[in-house]
């Protein structure tokens, strides 16, 4: 499948051209609030696994706060998606030769299903019933998948 | 007028006396070692933005169990004790790499009309955040497990997302030197980012 | 009642790929800070 086409298109869709041509609604609406979604996204990500681990939190109940933050990881996840797919249209044909780019996007599709397919079914009975280790081992999991897709986010800048 | 021109003045030699505190550090070699170098440079950016996840992601956690938004069920007088230790953690490695970036590039930044509104915004967050402590210590055994707090604590929850999401935006916009010294800028503007007659 | 000892099929696809996550990240991030520090060694010899 040849994605070249694509993201030339994407840089003349309206989105791309908004974007390409006013850079302060490319900072402010796509760069200021992917900001702020990462830090909801990234919050409700660590203060589920860091329960998980034992780390902070240990006399509230695990299944309280893996429910109450995928609520908002949800949330969050919604509007990092839109502002990013914004500033993604602008430079479309940067990001297609950017390293980095691809390496995100590969780490966020395997954060997704991660979440949805896999984390959220574990977590949703009662965590009593879960092996710790094997809690554990997911939340590791969990924080090192986001890290990477934040991490290369910010690198797709850099290079 | 005789007291507005006083004022012009005296903010004139404040910007004067910041720019030359700016060049003195941009002078020291720490400060040329961290610009210069890529991946320093770079390395101390990124652990500055992406602990964002840590310092905010808590901060913004305690503001929703006040707004009634997240965790009702669980006391709020717990979430907030709970979640301040790792806040803290990230505002402190925000605050030296934040710190660091700032050294790095003085003059840039000191004139930059961003970075000084970042500053009034955290500056307001850390009142704001002093005076939310000192209500939640002083009511919060009568409503702690309601999942709500009191209207005054909620508007001081909203006010501190509110000027975080700020502290954010213009830390962001710091970048852009769309309102530098060096463009077109109206008088106020100049005087307000900094700028200093030759 | 669950047993204890035995998985179930989701707690044993959440083992299996929680390990491969965690062996890919490491592998990506060792190789991303090896290739840096080549660039560097390269750089200042």
């Amino acid at each position: 499948m040849e994605l070249l086409p694509f993201f030339e298109w994407a840089e003349t869709s309206f989105l791309g051209y908004i974007g390409k041509t006013y850079g302060g609604v490319y900072a402010t609406f796509g760069q200021s609030i992917h900001l702020m979604s990462l830090a909801v996204l990234g919050g409700t990500v660590l203060v589920t696994d860091l329960r998980l681990l034992g780390v902070i939190m240990k006399d509230v109940p695990s299944e309280v706060v893996a429910d109450q933050a995928h609520k908002w990881f949800r949330i969050a996840l919604a509007f990092i998606l839109a502002t990013g797919i914004f500033m993604a249209a602008a430079v479309a044909q940067r990001m297609y030769y950017n390293d980095f780019f691809w390496a995100k996007m590969s780490a966020l599709l395997v954060g997704i299903i991660f979440v949805f397919a896999i984390k959220r079914p574990l977590l949703k009975g009662n965590h009593a019933d879960i092996q710790p280790w094997l809690l554990k081992l997911v939340a590791v999991a969990s924080i090192l998948i986001w890290f990477s897709v934040a991490a290369t986010g910010r690198w797709i800048g850099f290079s | 007028m005789c007291h507005q021109v006083r004022l012009g003045e005296v903010n004139s030699v404040i910007n004067e006396l910041l720019l030359q505190f700016a060049e003195w550090l941009y002078a020291t070699g720490g400060s040329r070692a961290i610009e210069e170098s890529f991946y320093l440079y770079n390395w101390i950016e990124a652990t500055h933005v992406l602990t964002i996840m840590l310092c905010l992601g808590m901060l913004v956690f305690i503001d929703l169990r006040m707004l009634g938004l997240a965790m009702p069920g669980v006391s709020a007088v717990k979430i907030s004790e709970r979640l301040n230790i790792p806040m803290m953690i990230g505002f402190i490695i925000m605050f030296i790499t934040g710190l660091l970036l700032f050294y790095a590039k003085p003059t840039y930044t000191i004139q930059s009309i961003w970075f000084r509104i970042k500053m009034v915004l955290l500056l307001v967050a850390f009142v704001n955040a002093v005076m939310f402590h000192k209500r939640l210590k002083a009511s919060a055994s009568t409503w702690e497990y309601e999942p709500k707090a009191p209207r005054r604590l909620q508007i001081s929850a909203a006010l501190s997302l509110g000027l975080w999401a700020g502290v954010v935006m213009t830390g962001r916009l710091i970048a852009y030197d769309w309102f530098h010294c060096y463009r077109e800028l109206p008088a106020w503007l100049g005087a307000a980012a900094g700028c200093v007659a030759d | 009642m669950t047993d204890k000892k035995a998985l179930t099929l989701i707690q044993k696809i959440a083992a299996t790929s929680s390990v491969a996550i965690i062996v890919a990240g490491i592998i990506y991030w060792s190789f991303q800070v090896q290739s840096v520090i080549e660039l560097l060694e390269m750089a200042y010899g």
